[in-house]
């Protein structure tokens, strides 16, 4: 394999790119949790609890589960790719 | 004095003190192993020492009464934040500081941007922000032991101080890693029993937070100026994100990839307990106190306990709240103590000291730094909680912005860093002390300034030098190898 391969992919202004699963989750992240904060949001009632609370305990619980399922069919592509 | 409460405490630190002498010998090897516990720590081990170390005392007691008495959506929001943070940390950091080699944050920006100026402010600002840190969390502890255990406030705080500070000492970041892991395992164990004792005690949820509400009916809402929750939550993201203490777990990881996915582990946990802690916990906290909130406002977790619980779980219980306390103080201890021996004793002034000598002068360094804290104990400032929180602030508005453009960004370069650090802490410093501005906001002032400053800074600036140009890129390669 040679080395281009492994190195990263470096925009025009010097910015290096990040993996997409890792942008995704960066960005669903951000977005999410300003919107739960949004008034209708965050004074919509489920449980007698704020619907700002329960959206960020499942966001907070969801994103690191989707980013280690992410991961580790990264890490299985790499090996299936070093295999081949 | 209670006396089976307290044995429980007792059998709990003599524990912990063996695990710090069980790790001597191969602590004080090298350098690396004081510091980054050899880097062979496990994902799972990891990830409760995570939990441990970003819940403090106050994650255990204090917010369970802040929730009860604030609402829950206050504190909530601080704790998922700071959980939140982590996940940010594995995606932004975990993986290229690791690959890097780290031992500490200090060191890789040493690395990164070669400049004796940045060499010296960075440890600097994070020993002064860690020890107040440090001093908070032994006010904590004297708090405890007066209230759980009956014992003086002083005798607590020093009994407390002797222990974690002795196992950093003689196990460095071994002892602290395996204490914190079992530290994490135990305030998870009593979170999640305490919490399915109180929904079996009031009926369900649903029952929990009617009455609740019934109590106090902004509970479960959003009743403080939208700045409290969007700020404080927004804040524990960065702080999480950026906190060499953190960040420290790191290096300890078997490889890059161990060192992101420990992280989401921490995430995972931190949001469990949150949801025991602060949505089960304090709804039933508030159950037990009823309409009028006592002064105290800690005490209201205590008073959940006093109601659902023998001595024997209440033991328990206070052995969860100091392992809480314990764990996050050696965290701190040890990234402090790293900034001084490691960073600027080593680092700048003797480049050349054997590794086992290295050891030995981060054992010394860990109890000047402790020895300082105590001193500094004995009469803790009023509003410490406050301190600590700007004194966090303060260190992410100065060197969170030099260390993702040093990570990411190929043009970032040591006078662009430096630029960020002085207007980063500079501008916080000038917003803190020079202007009346909603609590938390300064942070959200003070980072574009830092941003601004180091892409000014950069952009004027020769680019690095191509070795490190070649450095930064390999932190980014496909390898997972460290």
């Amino acid at each position: 394999m040679s080395d281009e391969k492994t190195m990263p992919e470096v925009r025009t202004n010097g910015l290096i790119k990040m993996r997409t699963s890792d942008l995704i989750a960066l960005i669903v992240f951000f977005v999410i949790s300003i919107i739960a904060f949004f008034p209708s949001v965050r004074n919509t009632m489920y449980k007698n609890v704020s619907l700002n609370s329960w959206i960020l305990v499942i966001l907070t619980f969801c994103v690191p589960i989707y980013n280690i399922i992410a991961a580790y069919l990264s890490l299985g592509k790499k090996t299936e790719s070093v295999g081949e | 004095m209670k006396t089976l409460e307290l044995t429980i405490v007792i059998v709990y630190a003599v524990a912990m003190l063996a695990i710090g002498f069980y790790f001597r010998s191969r602590a004080s090897k090298t350098a690396s192993s004081f510091w980054s516990a050899e880097s062979n720590v496990g994902v799972l081990v990891n990830a409760f020492a995570l939990l441990a170390t970003v819940m403090s005392g106050g994650g255990m007691m204090g917010n369970i009464g802040l929730g009860a008495t604030l609402g829950l959506a206050y504190i909530a929001c601080a704790n998922l934040g700071s959980g939140a943070g982590l996940g940010m940390g594995a995606l932004l950091v975990a993986r290229p500081l690791r690959k890097s080699g780290a031992k500490t944050i200090s060191e890789f920006i040493k690395m990164r941007f070669p400049n004796k100026a940045i060499a010296l402010l960075v440890p600097i600002v994070i020993a002064i922000a860690y020890t107040v840190y440090l001093v908070a969390q032994m006010k904590a502890s004297g708090t405890v032991g007066q209230y759980l255990l009956g014992v003086d406030f002083n005798l607590a705080l020093i009994i407390t101080w002797a222990i974690f500070t002795v196992y950093v000492m003689i196990g460095g970041m071994l002892a602290v890693t395996w204490t914190d892991f079992l530290q994490g395992m135990l305030m998870m164990l009593v979170t999640v029993v305490t919490s399915v004792a109180a929904l079996m005690h009031f009926g369900g949820f649903d029952a929990m937070i009617n009455m609740a509400t019934e109590y106090y009916p902004q509970m479960g809402q959003l009743h403080l100026p939208l700045l409290s929750y969007a700020g404080f939550f927004f804040v524990w993201v960065f702080i999480g994100l950026y906190s060499p203490h953190i960040l420290m777990r790191v290096s300890t990881a078997k490889n890059p990839f161990g060192a992101a996915v420990s992280l989401h582990g921490g995430m995972i946990l931190i949001t469990i307990f949150t949801v025991c802690t602060i949505f089960i916990l304090s709804t039933a906290s508030r159950c037990v106190i009823g309409v009028d909130v006592p002064d105290n406002k800690d005490a209201a977790f205590l008073y959940l306990i006093e109601v659902i619980f023998n001595p024997f779980w209440k033991g328990l219980t206070a052995a969860a709240i100091f392992a809480a306390i314990m764990s996050t103080a050696a965290g701190l201890l040890i990234a402090a103590a790293a900034a001084i021996s490691n960073d600027i004793i080593v680092g700048i002034f003797k480049p050349d000291m054997e590794e086992k000598k290295q050891a030995r002068l981060g054992s010394l360094m860990v109890f000047v730094v402790s020895f300082i804290v105590l001193l500094f104990s004995f009469n803790p400032p009023e509003y410490i909680t406050v301190l600590y929180t700007q004194a966090m602030n303060f260190l992410v508005c100065s060197l969170m912005i030099p260390l993702l453009a040093g990570l990411w960004w190929r043009r970032a370069t040591d006078s662009g860093a430096l630029a960020a650090l002085i207007a980063g802490g500079g501008s916080y410093a000038i917003l803190f002390f020079g202007m009346e501005l909603p609590t938390f906001s300064e942070m959200f002032i003070s980072l574009p300034i830092a941003l601004v400053a180091m892409i000014v800074g950069s952009l004027l600036s020769k680019p690095s030098e191509s070795e490190i140009i070649a450095r930064v890129e390999s932190w980014h390669s496909e390898s997972e190898a460290a």
